[in-house]
């Protein structure tokens, strides 16, 4: 059985000609969805050649179009880069639709193009790509296309993700391992009996199967994290192989491995010239607090290096000497990293290079010790036992502060060529990202008028200056609009005065509320929530994905209301709380002296709310929204 | 702007016809480099401005070149930055150069200036890609050394096709241009006229020139600061140059009206294969039969757009087949050279008489009717005179003259066809495309508040209604989704834009197809519940009666010194009734807060107005609330009252009435 099954995978792969369905059938059965892959492959060989593993990969999907967009489009590039993968074996047509014969006929792919293509983001980087176009692509087409993929570099491999983003009828990979070669298998949100999953071993080589049916498209909903959270998906490493002098021959079996392989990249680091020295000695000057020394220098590098990332190749992993850096003044996260290291162990301070994956990829090291672990260098800083990462690709990240995308992943820290440690990247406090905004304010008629101060903390100060850097007027006006706006928008705020600070900055301001106050008779009635924060954030009931925050936060929210004389308060609201381990708040109302006060803390704990926290999350929602309908009322005292 | 194959073949038309004339040039872009004296700017800039354009040179030359005395154009761009913020930094410190087949770069050089260090690039820093999606190739590196203070210059010069029917230079832009220098180089033979738009600045000619001519303006431009309610882009700073004269052969109004709608005419009229002949028959046949059951009340001209929009697609791409009736019949797509071949022959077919319609995007660039360049040529439309009907030919979701706004109040050329003997030649007329009254657009709400005895589960019942332009973002996109859940979440959104937070359940939508775009309202009618729609006071109650109107527009920052008219995107009008019972054992207070009566008169007839009433009848209170904006452009000195009007409509929708208990 399970041998039919393999030969009928490949018959599949390699002699697509006669089939069966019609355009008419086609469009019949998928007339809801606007793309369906009909049959997905990817055979992955992994070989021992001239005592290097090969890897080769051959795709192969089938895919109906159903959307008259498409009509004439149909372009596709794919994607590679030297010196890691190359792109063979272009096979690709499409099958135009004759709908009045209900029969499909063929048109070839003419033209592959093999291109430069720029990335803005990255700047420059070895990535080139084979295009070419789907001729004759109107709604109702299939497209087939066919290509092989070769990676040298097993620290790069090897991943397959199997929900798409469109509905996959049919979707198979076959994993064929050479004998001698030992791998290591594992699953993400899945486990073996996701798939139709079987082994066959022949005499040369064992082939893994993985084969999974009508598959729903992979559905992206808002504040969802990576699909690497969500998407079934399986890792495959080489652990070692056996060369031909019959030894075996490790290759990435742990997170040693990994970090020997690593070390390839930080051989050819170069310490600094006389200029990053002087550079540094004058940054330094006067001061002795290895802490304070530390802070200048990661200062310097935030606030002088610009990000333009070069990853070229192997350029992607490897550092730039940091002379070069320092001197070009640009950089990318490794750039930065390195010259931060050098400056720091030039300045006599325990700096190390690290690598680390961002929050979009789910792994630890230990779970997988390869390239797909990281994408990310950084420093780490150690002083008085404590470790202190430090990414100065962050503009506005105040020392020493981990950047928010990393907090709670598992860093490498290079300790040397045959050391290492795993150490785990903190998430800061709701307390510092606290967003604290207090006002005092009075009555006049109906406006409220007063001052007012805002704190933003570590992640949130960014905020504010990345506008003031901009130097338009406008913009700053907009965003204290936006950011400093109480009760509606005829609020009017005028900022102050500004301090920065390393937990954040604090903002004053000056704000007129117009007309806010509801009169009727002679009562006024105030809504205290001049601001309802979360009000909007209730999730849906059906929603799938959990919900990702950048990072913990705490909303405090303290206005004071002089109440104007004659008058008194004729009715207060009551407090409220809501408490969850991962999300809470209290609220209360109080007199004091003349003043009604207003005080409201919301605590968001964790970075991530899980789909079996949502009922309680919805429920702390409408509880903080039954609150903001409560309004307090000011009569005239009784003569 | 949009590829335009219609005007091009006529620009290759044009250009063999030039002659050459040997002269030493004007400018040789060999010799031209950057000052190595003035690298270093000694000047003052104010702490508050980002970046500081110090120079901006561009320098068209026209010339001829190899033995078929080729007329090319190479332009020159030399400009100097000061960076003066981090956030210009990261604006300015890398840049991508165009090369390649089409801007052939003959000269380059880019250097950063900080202090007195000069680091110039060198070839080993530019790298050389395609953009993603993009046939142009380009040159881009990184300066390097940069710093808050430095400069950064560069130049280069692209050999490119001559454009010679529609120059045009925006120089005003987010920046202070300190010097700003245009040139126009040509050979002797050829004249160019020009025109300045939004600034008082003129084109200088130079005489002083053997055998070439040269044109030049050298000014400097303040920031461009966009105003709310106005075109901003179409109100820059620009101007345009076009070839006027050919003195060589004699050739005068050389880019005229006349002269495109003579070489679109002879683009449509080509010459059709036997197959495409059949092709356009057999489509003609399959137009007048399109939806004849479904829809009978439809025009032939109507049937037809509905036929080529439900069955073909548009694509902004420059290839030929896109223009060849037979690929497009067989591939169900076309350019805009391609939908209008297919569309104007198969009205030809169908013996319907035809307009083609040239006009530009008014929020962008607004027609010219005085200086014909072929740049205001840029939006095709297909009019049917006899039912005053315009085909946006491009735009799939425009239907039944539902057009995109901005081509309305706008001029445009219409170009008719007549058989002179055996050739057609094209009839023009410039005129204007009329802005549709508030009545074409009209968004009306019927709310109905339901209170729960406990007022706790309150809801309110709305039905809307929709047409015009209102309409048009929501009918002629309906068809084109084919997953459930966004058809849903978008037919949702018709009314819970109302309040964000509130749901929407039991949502229905009539007329949500394109074809009944312009012929019949969209409509839908649905709940919203866990809406919040009280506040406590108290006792009490106070029902936020305004927020049922929806968020509004608010200008409450607005400065009240204008610089330019008010434009109005388009002229529309919202009616809302707000009904709403006053709960048993409950009054009324201050009711006559939904009161509001603001108008914008001018020469005593009201041209906008937010205004509200009530009534009562027994327990339930009706708010009636009309507002519409009727004009194009009010002239600024009324931007107080519109100013008033536009608030008065956000005002409102802040407004809550007490509802006290009675003791």
């Amino acid at each position: 059985m399970k041998s039919y099954k393999l030969k009928l995978a490949f018959f599949l792969f390699f002699s697509f000609s006669l089939w069966g369905q019609s355009p008419k059938n086609l469009s019949e059965e998928f007339k809801d969805k606007s793309f369906v892959q009909l049959d997905g492959q990817n055979i992955t060989s992994l070989e021992i050649v001239d005592d290097e593993i090969l890897i080769t990969n051959k795709f192969y999907s089938k895919t109906f179009v159903n959307d008259i967009n498409v009509n004439g489009r149909g372009e596709v590039s794919l994607s590679y880069e030297p010196p890691f993968s190359e792109i063979t074996k272009i096979d690709a047509f499409t099958l135009i639709p004759d709908f009045e014969k209900d029969k499909y006929h063929k048109q070839k792919v003419r033209d592959i193009n093999d291109r430069k293509i720029i990335d803005y983001n990255v700047f420059h980087d070895g990535t080139r790509a084979k295009s070419f176009k789907f001729e004759g692509l109107v709604k109702g087409a299939v497209t087939v296309l066919e290509y092989e993929e070769e990676f040298r570099e097993p620290f790069l491999v090897g991943r397959e993700i199997f929900d798409r983003n469109r509905f996959s009828k049919k979707q198979h990979f076959s994993l064929v391992v050479e004998n001698g070669i030992d791998i290591n298998i594992k699953y993400f949100n899945c486990d073996s009996s996701f798939f139709e999953h079987w082994i066959e071993k022949k005499r040369k080589e064992t082939i893994y199967h993985w084969q999974v049916s009508n598959l729903e498209a992979r559905e992206w909903e808002y504040g969802s994290p990576s699909g690497l959270y969500t998407s079934p998906h399986i890792l495959y490493r080489i652990n070692s192989f056996v060369n031909s002098k019959n030894e075996v021959q490790n290759v990435l079996r742990n997170v040693s491995d990994l970090h020997k392989n690593y070390q390839r990249f930080l051989k050819p680091l170069s310490s600094p010239n006389s200029d990053l020295m002087r550079l540094t000695d004058s940054l330094i000057e006067d001061i002795k607090s290895p802490m304070e020394k530390a802070r200048v220098i990661y200062d310097w590098v935030n606030h002088s290096i610009r990000y333009i990332a070069y990853e070229d190749g192997y350029g992607g992993f490897q550092p730039r000497d940091a002379n070069l850096v320092y001197s070009k003044r640009y950089g990318d996260c490794k750039d930065m990293g390195n010259l931060i290291v050098q400056m720091m162990q030039y300045a006599g301070l325990n700096a190390h290079h690290v690598w680390i994956g961002t929050r979009d990829i789910p792994y630890t090291y230990e779970e997988v010790p390869t390239a797909l672990a990281d994408n990310h260098m950084i420093a780490a800083l150690k002083l008085e036992g404590e470790f202190y990462f430090l990414d100065a690709t962050n503009k506005f990240l105040p020392f020493p502060n981990p950047s928010s995308f990393i907090q709670g992943k598992q860093a490498l820290i290079n300790l040397g060529p045959d050391e290492f440690l795993l150490k785990t990247v903190p998430t800061l406090s709701p307390e510092q990202n606290a967003e604290i905004d207090s006002c005092f304010l009075k009555l006049k008629n109906t406006n409220l008028v007063g001052t007012g101060h805002k704190h933003y903390g570590v992640y949130h100060r960014s905020s504010v200056l990345r506008v003031l850097e901009r130097k338009d007027e406008e913009a700053l006006d907009a965003f204290l609009k936006s950011d400093l706006e109480k009760g509606d928008n005829r609020c009017k705020t005028v900022m102050t005065a500004i301090q920065t600070s390393d937990d954040g900055v604090n903002l004053d301001y000056t704000m007129q509320l117009s007309n806010y106050a509801r009169k009727a008779s002679d009562k006024l009635i105030i809504n205290l929530n001049l601001e309802q924060v979360l009000s909007g954030n209730n999730v849906e009931v059906d929603r799938k994905n959990p919900l990702e925050f950048k990072n913990t936060v705490q909303f405090k929210r303290y206005f004071e209301i002089e109440i104007p004389e004659g008058m008194h308060v004729s009715f207060l609201p009551e407090g409220d709380s809501f408490g969850h381990e991962k999300f809470d708040f209290e609220l209360n109302y109080s007199i004091q002296n003349n003043k009604v006060i207003y005080d409201l803390e919301i605590s968001l704990k964790s970075i991530f709310i899980m789909p079996e926290d949502f009922a309680e999350w919805n429920k702390l929602i409408q509880k903080l929204r039954k609150n903001y309908q409560q309004t307090l009322i000011i009569e005239p005292n009784e003569i | 702007m949009k590829f335009n194959p219609i005007l091009l073949c006529s620009l290759l038309f044009l250009s063999n016809q030039l002659f050459a004339q040997d002269s030493e040039s004007y400018f040789n872009y060999e010799d031209y480099d950057w000052s190595e004296t003035e690298a270093v700017f000694t000047g003052e800039v104010d702490d508050s401005t980002a970046a500081l354009i110090l120079k901006d040179k561009l320098l068209y030359n026209f010339h001829y070149i190899g033995e078929d005395n080729k007329l090319v154009m190479d332009r020159l761009y030399h400009r100097r930055v000061y960076l003066n913020s981090t956030s210009a930094l990261e604006e300015f410190n890398r840049k991508y150069i165009p090369t390649g087949e089409a801007n052939e770069l003959l000269k380059f050089r880019a250097r950063a200036i900080t202090g007195n260090k000069v680091t110039e690039i060198d070839e080993d820093d530019i790298e050389t890609g395609l953009l993603e999606d993009s046939e142009t190739e380009y040159n881009y590196f990184a300066f390097q050394g940069l710093e808050v203070g430095s400069i950064v210059e560069y130049y280069y010069v692209n050999r490119m096709y001559p454009n010679t029917k529609g120059l045009m230079i925006t120089y005003q832009e987010e920046y202070e241009i300190l010097d700003f220098q245009l040139d126009v180089i040509t050979p002797w033979n050829l004249i160019f006229t020009n025109k300045v738009y939004n600034l008082p600045d003129s084109v200088i000619t130079d005489t002083s020139i053997e055998n070439q001519n040269r044109w030049y303006l050298h000014t400097a431009t303040s920031a461009y600061e966009e105003e709310s309610v106005s075109p901003g882009k179409a109100l820059m700073g620009r101007v345009m140059f076009k070839l006027d004269q050919n003195l060589y052969n004699g050739a005068s109004d050389i880019t005229s009206y006349n002269y495109a709608a003579q070489n679109l005419i002879s683009f449509i009229t080509v010459e059709l294969s036997r197959k495409g002949e059949k092709a356009i028959k057999q489509e003609a046949k399959n137009a007048s039969k399109y939806l004849v059951k479904e829809e009978p009340n439809l025009s032939l001209a109507q049937r037809l757009e509905h036929y080529i929009k439900d069955n073909y697609s548009y694509y902004d791409a420059s290839a030929t087949q896109l223009n060849d009736i037979e690929f497009i019949q067989e591939n169900k797509v076309f350019n805009s050279g391609g939908a209008l071949r297919l569309y104007t022959r198969i009205l030809d077919q169908l013996e319907l008489d035809y307009q083609v319609v040239y006009t530009t995007n008014r929020s962008q660039l607004i027609f010219d009717d005085e200086f014909e360049s072929n740049k205001f040529l840029d939006e095709l439309l297909v009019y049917i005179p006899q039912e005053d009907l315009y085909f946006d030919i491009s735009d799939v979701s425009s239907r039944n003259g539902v057009n995109n706004f901005n081509f309305t109040a706008n001029k445009a050329l219409f170009i008719d066809k007549e058989l002179l003997g055996e050739d057609f030649v094209a009839l023009t007329d410039v005129r204007e495309i009329p802005y549709k009254p508030a009545s074409f657009t009209v968004d009306s709400i019927k709310a109905k508040v339901i209170l729960d005895d406990a007022f706790l589960d309150n809801k309110v019942n709305v039905f809307r209604s929709l047409t015009g332009y209102a309409a048009r973002s929501y009918q002629g996109i309906f068809e084109l989704i084919k997953e459930e859940d966004q058809l849903k979440e978008i037919e949702e959104s018709l009314i819970g834009y109302i309040d964000s937070e509130a749901e929407v359940q039991d949502i229905e939508v009539r007329n949500g197809k394109a074809i009944y775009l312009g012929r019949k309202p969209l409509q839908a009618t649905a709940t919203l519940t866990n809406i919040q729609l009280l506040e406590n006071a108290g006792n009490s109650l106070l029902l936020n009666v305004g927020k049922l109107i929806g968020p509004q527009m608010t200008m409450y920052d607005e400065d009240s010194a204008r610089v330019n008219d008010i434009y109005n995107y388009f002229a529309r009008s919202y009616y809302r009734t707000i009904e709403f019972e006053i709960p048993t054992g409950y009054k009324l207070l201050n009711a006559d807060d939904l009161l509001f009566d603001e108008k914008l008169v001018i020469d005593g007839e009201t041209r906008a107005i937010f205004k509200s009433t009530y009534q009562t009848t027994g327990n339930t209170v009706l708010v009636t609330i009309s507002e519409w904006y009727e004009d194009h452009i009010y002239p600024k000195e009324y931007f107080e009252d519109y100013l008033k009007v536009v608030n008065a409509a956000a005002d409102f929708n802040k407004v809550s009435v007490l509802l006290e208990k009675e003791s």
